[in-house]
């Protein structure tokens, strides 16, 4: 820097510069021009805009390189600036607020309006800072006179503005909490039928922050009949309006059978439809398909959104890119879908279902599945559209996929099982199957970790894939059988001990399935996998006889049903045959002769013919005339048989194989009840009585020709002294 | 889910089963936070629409100056001594120093832009002198010195 020069010789240069050298008192001079103009360089720092145009000042920067301190501290003094402006400011508005509202109290509740109405503009603008807005917020009275004025002011202005500020401060949780103790709720519904747009909009801006952050908003809402003033406004036009009043009513209908209903009778159903048939913002869609999703749980509104095509209108969006809303709409088909299975051109919505079973979201795929499953249930329709469009294939690559996820695999086995019988294409559909090395994973799903539920579903599937006999095969090496006999001794074992001792709900019904329903179903599959004569003498190779000859005597229909049928494939071989009559089959089978339930009747007849087959002719007569007796006696429910037919003498085993031939094929498609109606659940021991399409007569009438001498006059009873049995 | 037994009908093979599905979602408020944009699009959408077709005067006519002057005067005489605060005649009722903080509810009408200079210098000075005592604060009133 410079210093002080001599004194002897104060014109000798002491300072050099790039301007030339100074002497010593030229450098005075100059430090006291600096001096002087010291406050100008800080205010040119901190406060430049109150600088004269043009002015200039001395600057003591003599190092290019090297800022001053003022320079250096330039920035930071202006951020200190602004710092110190904003709190005087904000300490404004919040001191003049505060003074101003009690004068504004008494001026919103003044006699003349004009007065209340520029009291309320005043409020309005006051509730825009935010620090005056605090001060609003933190006066109750002040928001019950806005509110007041807000309901009694017949003056646009002055409920716009009163709007506005509670709108302004319904940001806040005080706020929130104001407006709803002063009773705001009431007034702003009121609201909700303004012919002032600005109005309108305030009121449901505001309700919609009440609804979703204060507590006690829905049932003041709800009280104030706020639904139907919401389900009104569906009507409008307005995307972003209808965005929020179907939140509003989502809000308001979650979990909550009243609101439901309300919006039920108010007509919501329909016009929430016409928004998903008219409207592309992808918001409202998703807003309108919450509250459809809510609605659609509630039994009374859930066939009002099938009848009004809810399931196409749905359908409409499966296909957009908003997950979000495919998903909303997904859950809400799946709700409807168990409403929805008589709805005709179901075309467009399968098509889409089947399609997204390739998706990568596990919730996608699992809707998916679900409602496929329940639109296929008995709609014969549904069930050959699905299969031509390649669903067969879609869910068998999904389980493929899904490995052991069992919310996914359910829906799938149940949707294929549906797919694999009464319809007309079922045959093609379980050839598929096992055309497309299905049969593998899905006898794989027998095992753990599956859960019963899917055990059940699966046992079903395979039971229909048997039908196919290209299927018997595959199924067998692939440990079918060994693993259905494994299920059915143990689902037996329980059901056995569950007679004889007290068990727990849980031990009976594990996973909420019945045993005896597991029961059957094993059984059942077992019949028909039981054509096949490698079959046949695998089944009986695992000592599993003396189980079905058990079943025999079940108090259930079904299961007798089942027994029987397995017995009489079984018996078709010679040493099968034996083996069931050493198991003591003969007794219960007589017994069930008598059967309401014609197939039990015909199966048990069946089984005892073919047990008689190298018995003493004596022994066979008397066998036939008992069978005739009972299958064409007048008691029987399934009613007379034409016997004036001319039949000739067949093969009993031929006329049981006619039997399950026309069973399987055509003439009973299906139950697509004409009323639409679906059974309620029936007590076990109940069902299977005329559940079940009569045996066709022509059938029974060619076993006949095996009673070559029948005695019609001999009471049954008197005949049945002959068997050799303890009945 | 319950299940419910559907139709019977051929009497091989199981009958088809409907599923009863009650899946009502969550209470998703949270997801309701992404409408906060639409709310406030919606309400300027109004006052918009409302500047169109309802010309409003903001001038005073008798009786609104009455109020003007009540306003005024309320402010006035609650104004602490000591606190340097003098009334400021005003276009609007409030009227602001220099705001150069953000306003998130929009603007009000037009502030009144008093002098920065000699105002805000003066502000500044008599606030910090009274409230701050700040080593900063101190050097900065020497420089104004």
């Amino acid at each position: 820097m410079w210093h002080q020069g001599d004194k002897r010789d104060r014109d000798q240069v002491v300072f050099e510069s790039s301007q030339g050298g100074f002497t010593q008192d030229q450098m005075e001079e100059i430090t006291q021009q600096l001096i002087q103009t010291r406050s100008q360089r800080v205010r040119a720092s901190m406060f430049p805009e109150t600088l004269e145009e043009g002015i200039e000042i001395p600057s003591t920067q003599f190092d290019p390189e090297a800022p001053t301190a003022v320079q250096r501290l330039a920035e930071p003094s202006q951020m200190l600036k602004h710092a110190i402006v904003n709190l005087i400011n904000y300490q404004d508005d919040a001191d003049l607020a505060t003074r101003a509202v009690p004068e504004l109290i008494k001026l919103l509740n003044d006699e003349d309006q004009v007065v209340v109405s520029q009291a309320a503009v005043m409020v309005h603008q006051l509730s825009k800072k935010e620090a005056s807005r605090h001060a609003i917020m933190n006066s109750p009275q002040i928001v019950a006179a806005l509110v007041r004025a807000m309901s009694s002011s017949s003056d646009v202005e002055t409920t716009r503005s009163a709007a506005a500020a509670l709108h302004n401060i319904s940001n806040h949780r005080q706020g929130l909490l104001a407006i709803f103790k002063s009773g705001g709720i009431p007034t702003l519904v009121k609201l909700l039928s303004s012919p002032v747009e600005a109005v309108l909009f305030y009121a449901v801006t505001t309700l919609h922050n009440l609804l979703l952050h204060q507590e006690g908003s829905k049932m003041a809402v709800r009280l104030a009949g706020g639904l139907q003033k919401f389900v009104m406004l569906l009507q409008r036009n307005n995307v972003k309006l209808l965005a929020l009043v179907t939140d509003c009513l989502q809000i308001l209908a979650y979990g909550n059978q009243e609101s439901k209903l309300i919006i039920l009778a108010s007509g919501g159903p329909a016009e929430l439809l016409r928004i998903m048939r008219s409207y592309t913002y992808e918001k409202l869609l998703w807003t309108t398909s919450r509250i459809l999703k809510v609605l659609s749980v509630c039994s009374s509104t859930k066939p009002a959104l099938v009848e009004a095509g809810g399931l196409h209108a749905l359908a409409i969006h499966l296909g957009h890119q908003s997950q979000r809303l495919v998903l909303n709409c997904l859950w809400t088909l799946r709700n409807l879908s168990d409403a929805g299975t008589k709805q005709e051109n179901a075309d467009r919505l399968l098509q889409s279902l089947v399609q997204l079973l390739e998706s990568n979201d596990v919730n996608v795929v699992t809707c998916a599945a679900g409602i496929l499953s329940n639109m296929t249930c008995n709609n014969q329709r549904n069930k050959v559209v699905v299969c031509q469009i390649g669903g067969i294939e879609a869910l068998v690559r999904v389980i493929f996929h899904a490995g052991d996820r069992e919310e996914i695999t359910e829906p799938v086995v149940c949707t294929l099982r549906h797919l694999t019988n009464r319809h007309p294409e079922a045959e093609i559909a379980q050839n598929t199957v096992g055309q497309i090395n299905g049969i593998q994973v899905i006898v794989k799903l027998l095992h753990p970790p599956s859960r019963w539920p899917l055990v059940k579903a699966v046992i079903g599937l395979i039971r229909n894939l048997a039908v196919c006999p290209a299927n018997q095969i595959p199924l067998r090496e692939h440990g079918t059988i060994p693993t259905l006999i494994q299920l059915l001794v143990k689902s037996y074992m329980v059901t056995q001990k569950e007679r004889s001792s007290p068990a727990s709900e849980s031990d009976v019904n594990p996973d909420g399935v019945q045993m005896d329903e597991i029961v059957e179903n094993a059984v059942g599959a077992l019949h028909i996998l039981a054509r096949d004569p490698h079959n046949r003498a695998l089944i009986t190779a695992h000592q599993i006889i003396p189980i079905f000859v058990q079943l025999l005597y079940s108090d259930i229909e079904n299961v007798q049903r089942v027994a029987a049928g397995v017995l009489c494939e079984i018996s078709a071989d010679k040493e099968g045959a034996e083996q069931v009559e050493a198991e003591g089959a003969t007794a219960p089978l007589s017994d069930l002769l008598y059967s309401s339930n014609e197939a039990v009747a015909v199966y048990a007849a069946a089984v005892l013919y073919r047990m008689s087959q190298g018995k003493p002719p004596e022994y066979q007569k008397r066998l036939s005339a008992e069978l005739t007796n009972s299958l064409f006696r007048e008691s029987a429910p399934w009613g007379p048989t034409n016997h004036g037919r001319e039949a000739n003498p067949r093969n009993p085993d031929e006329m049981y194989r006619n039997k399950m031939y026309l069973e399987n094929q055509g003439d009973r498609y299906g139950d697509d009840r004409a009323d639409g109606s679906y059974p309620k659940q029936r007590p076990r021991h109940e069902r299977g009585r005329n559940d079940y399409g009569a045996v066709d007569s022509t059938v029974i009438l060619e076993l006949t020709p095996m009673v070559s001498s029948a005695h019609p006059d001999e009471s049954p009873d008197q005949v049945a002294a002959w068997y050799d049995t303890d009945l | 889910m319950p299940h419910v037994g559907g139709g019977g009908g051929d009497d091989l093979a199981s009958s088809d089963e409907i599923k009863v599905f009650k899946d009502e979602g969550e209470e998703e408020n949270r997801s309701s936070e992404n409408l906060t944009d639409l709310k406030s699009s919606l309400v300027t959408e109004g006052e918009e629409d409302k500047n169109d077709q309802l010309p409003v005067s903001h001038s005073f006519s008798g009786s609104k100056n009455a109020l003007s002057s009540r306003l005024q005067e309320a402010i006035t005489t609650a104004a602490t001594p000591g606190k340097g605060f003098e009334p400021v005649s005003h276009s609007t009722p409030i009227g602001y120093v220099v705001s150069p903080y953000p306003h998130p509810n929009g603007t009000i009408g037009p502030s009144s832009m008093v002098s920065h200079c000699y105002f805000l210098e003066n502000e500044v000075r008599r606030r910090l002198v009274s409230t701050c005592c700040c080593v900063t604060c101190a050097a900065l009133c020497y420089l104004f010195e």
